[in-house]
């Protein structure tokens, strides 16, 4: 076997996939650009905090807390807009029914009759939502509600006790007097003695007294608050954190889909007949097109780096040769993918038909929409048989961490890659036999 | 295994070919000498397609044995393929591609290196160098056959297959393609050529004809086919006066007579003889004998269409006769 004359057959196919692919730039702005403006768009549309409630308070006329009722609303900043009181709960529900407004607040009557009588006073929250995701977040609401509303009270509680215990003050302050000028008279005497113990004993009281008044009622009723710091040296906005594994879906849909149209193209069009009569080998046509797609895949990567990079101003904290070997295994896992789609499928349609399953497949389980550990672990199979499971967790760590904490993964990946490609040898070896 | 410098370049010995219950091709024998031009001529669907994919080993035999080039086409390998070149029926280059373009991609595939000056050559044979530059697919389909035949010839093959290569392309240029062939030939080159055009026999040095079914009827030279058509070779007759029956009764029972005899219009008849260089002399005699006056006596050869009608219907009545 000649090597050059291998080489030579085998750039044919580089040639030959890259000017077919070129000559389509609708295909590729199908497959490339499409899917990134639209991804683009959501991810600067898309806003993070939670929709604004409308909410209506039903409060009884002569309610003790009918005067906090707008302070604790407005306490919960932005997620709640005060939408007016009413003392008729009907009226409020229509009004609810109707779309008016989000939220309805049914405030206990009394509540301050109920807290003495060792019952908890209850705030109703009546909502029209269906979605799961908003009915959570209704919940999660009036938990903070009712927290500020618990804090508040507290605090007017804490205020009160500082007032009376000031009042006490002076009293204990006399009262203190009194005993020093007790024991002084009664000197020396058993009596005596016990006057100086009650002077000790006050003057414990006035201190705690004066330490009592030196603590704010916040703090009384809020003594310990949480702070959140992380060593990584960049926190992502959630848009930001999307941007590898965007990039990601997007290099493995296009490098599966170019394969996947590759080789049944060639069958359908009738040029494997070609083939099968001059010396191409099924190794030479393969390793051609890998050659082929990981360049146009290579460039395609580039771009949309470059892109991501420096046009929306991603981190990018790793070096630039572990990110190019990332994608490099992915590009070559997800070809290997994509030719296994193109020799089994028979006609195109069903090439495309079979990537864009791959694709919801990757979106659903790769770690791209939820966690992998929200799957259960029969699920996860599916997952890291995906080469966008280990790219996104990859270019995660390389972007945003600057480092590869999980090399395995690139083995695992170039390796699953390597072991696809010597299927996709076998039946292309087997496509290319005589009939 | 090399093939001797004068052994058959391809052999075919009882080859069959079955697509579940459908005969594709029945029994075919026949030997392709080196340096031959083969005709394969038949009707569409009658197998010329899948003997060459056997002969090229995109298809295994059912049965038979088949040698190309010394070779079993199971047992192709590197050397063998590069001798070959094979031109299929329909277009498989890409459209996406520009001729040249397509002309590249085939030069590599035979692991062509310095490959311009050949590249620029067959543009020429196949008149395509104004359209070089022209992707296949906004060419018409003569032309993309054009593209095939040269895309097939780039490598030089010591052996080449085209099936259908004149399909499509009009009278002059399949002219200039069979004198193209002839050179080929002339250089050594063996040619398998399946067509349906049946007049482009008289080219070949070997025909072989196929009928529906699949079976090879008949497989000689183009002479010897028109001999076996019509029992012998044919000789004109062109009277002064009208051919009466007595006539064609007394030239039945000449001798020399092998085959029909036939009027053609008033005055003319067609006769079948053994050798018509003997046998025109001696119509001549038979006319001064009887007093007839003949205008002209010549030997004619017929189209090869009639060749080709004639060896299906004496195949078909053959076939029936067997039956019966």
């Amino acid at each position: 076997m000649n090597p050059l004359r291998s080489l030579v057959r085998s750039g044919a196919f580089v040639g030959k996939e890259v000017a077919e692919v070129i000559r389509q730039p609708r295909l590729l702005l199908v497959l490339v650009l499409g899917p990134f403006l639209i991804l683009l768009l959501f991810g600067m549309g898309y806003r993070e905090e939670a929709r604004p409630r409308e909410t209506v308070f039903v409060v009884g006329e002569d309610n003790p807390v009918r005067d906090q009722v707008r302070e604790f609303a407005d306490s919960l900043g932005s997620q709640v807009i005060f939408g007016g009181m009413t003392t008729d709960m009907e009226a409020a529900l229509s009004r609810l029914e109707q779309g008016e407004i989000d939220l309805v607040v049914q405030v206990p009557d009394d509540p301050y009759a109920r807290v003495r009588a060792d019952e908890h006073p209850t705030f109703v929250l009546i909502h029209r939502e269906i979605n799961p995701v908003q009915t959570d977040f209704v919940g999660r609401l009036s938990r903070a509600y009712v927290d500020e509303v618990n804090r508040e009270v507290q605090k007017r509680i804490a205020e009160d006790t500082q007032q009376r215990s000031r009042d006490l003050e002076d009293e204990v302050t006399s009262a203190h007097a009194l005993a020093l000028s007790l024991e002084r008279s009664l000197s020396p005497s058993p009596e005596a003695r016990r006057a100086g113990e009650l002077a000790d004993e006050l003057e414990l009281i006035q201190r705690r007294i004066d330490e009592l008044s030196l603590v704010s009622p916040e703090v009384l009723v809020q003594p310990f608050v949480t702070e959140v710091r992380s060593v990584s040296e960049v926190s992502p906005t959630l848009s930001t954190y999307f941007i590898p594994s965007v990039l990601v879906l997007l290099l493995q849909h296009l490098a599966v889909t170019f394969a996947a149209l590759s080789i049944v193209r060639d069958r359908r069009q009738g040029s494997i007949e070609l083939f099968r009569v001059s010396p191409m080998t099924s190794s030479e046509m393969l390793m051609g097109k890998y050659v082929a797609y990981m360049i146009l895949g290579g460039a395609v990567g580039a771009g949309l780096t470059a892109a991501v990079v420096y046009g929306l101003g991603a981190p990018f904290l790793g070096s630039w040769l572990n990110y190019t070997l990332v994608v490099a295994a992915l590009l070559f896992a997800s070809l290997s993918g994509g030719f296994l789609i193109s020799l089994v499928s028979n006609t195109e349609n069903q090439a495309v038909q079979y990537s864009m399953l791959l694709l919801l497949t990757s979106v659903f389980f790769s770690g791209f929409l939820v966690i992998l550990d929200a799957l259960a672990p029969y699920v996860r199979v599916i997952s890291w048989l995906l080469p966008a499971t280990y790219a996104i967790e990859l270019l995660r760590e390389v972007m945003f961490r600057g480092t590869l904490l999980q090399p395995q993964l690139l083995y695992i990946l170039a390796g699953g890659g390597a072991a696809l490609a010597v299927v996709d040898w076998l039946l292309l070896r087997s496509r290319m036999s005589r009939l | 295994m090399a093939t001797g410098a004068s052994g058959p370049v391809v052999k075919a010995e009882h080859l069959t070919k079955r697509f579940g219950n459908e005969t594709a091709v029945d029994d075919v024998s026949f030997e392709i000498p080196r340096g031959a031009i083969f005709g394969y001529i038949g009707p569409s669907g009658s197998g010329k397609t899948t003997t060459i994919r056997m002969l090229t080993g995109v298809y295994l035999p059912t049965s038979g044995s088949v040698s190309v080039l010394g070779a079993e086409p199971q047992e192709f390998g590197r050397s063998v393929r590069e001798r070959i070149g094979y031109m299929p029926q329909h277009f498989v280059l890409y459209p996406d591609l520009t001729v040249w373009e397509n002309l590249q991609f085939s030069a590599s595939v035979y692991g062509m290196g310095r490959r311009g000056r050949r590249i620029r050559e067959l543009l020429e044979f196949v008149e395509l160098e104004e359209h070089r530059s022209k992707q296949a697919k906004n060419i018409s389909g003569g032309m993309q056959r054009r593209l095939s035949l040269a895309a097939s010839l780039l490598h030089n093959p010591q052996l080449v297959f085209l099936d259908e290569p004149t399909a499509g392309i009009d009278p002059v240029l399949r002219r200039k393609f069979w004198d193209r062939f002839r050179e080929l030939q002339s250089e050594g080159t063996t040619l398998f050529i399946t067509t349906q055009y049946v007049g482009e026999t008289v080219y070949c040095d070997l025909v072989g004809v196929m009928a529906e079914d699949g079976r090879l009827v008949a497989l000689d030279t183009p002479d010897a086919l028109r001999r076996q058509a019509f029992g012998g070779e044919m000789v004109v007759i062109n009277l002064v006066e009208a051919v009466e029956p007595q006539m064609l009764r007394e030239l039945r029972g000449m001798d020399f007579v092998t085959g029909q005899v036939r009027r053609e219009g008033e005055t003319g008849v067609h006769l079948v003889v053994d050798d018509a260089a003997t046998a025109i002399p001696r119509v001549l005699d038979w006319g001064r004998a009887g007093g007839l006056q003949i205008d002209s006596a010549e030997e004619y050869d017929p189209p090869f269409d009639d060749v080709f009608v004639e060896i299906m219907n004496r195949s078909t009545d053959r076939q029936s006769g067997g039956q019966s």
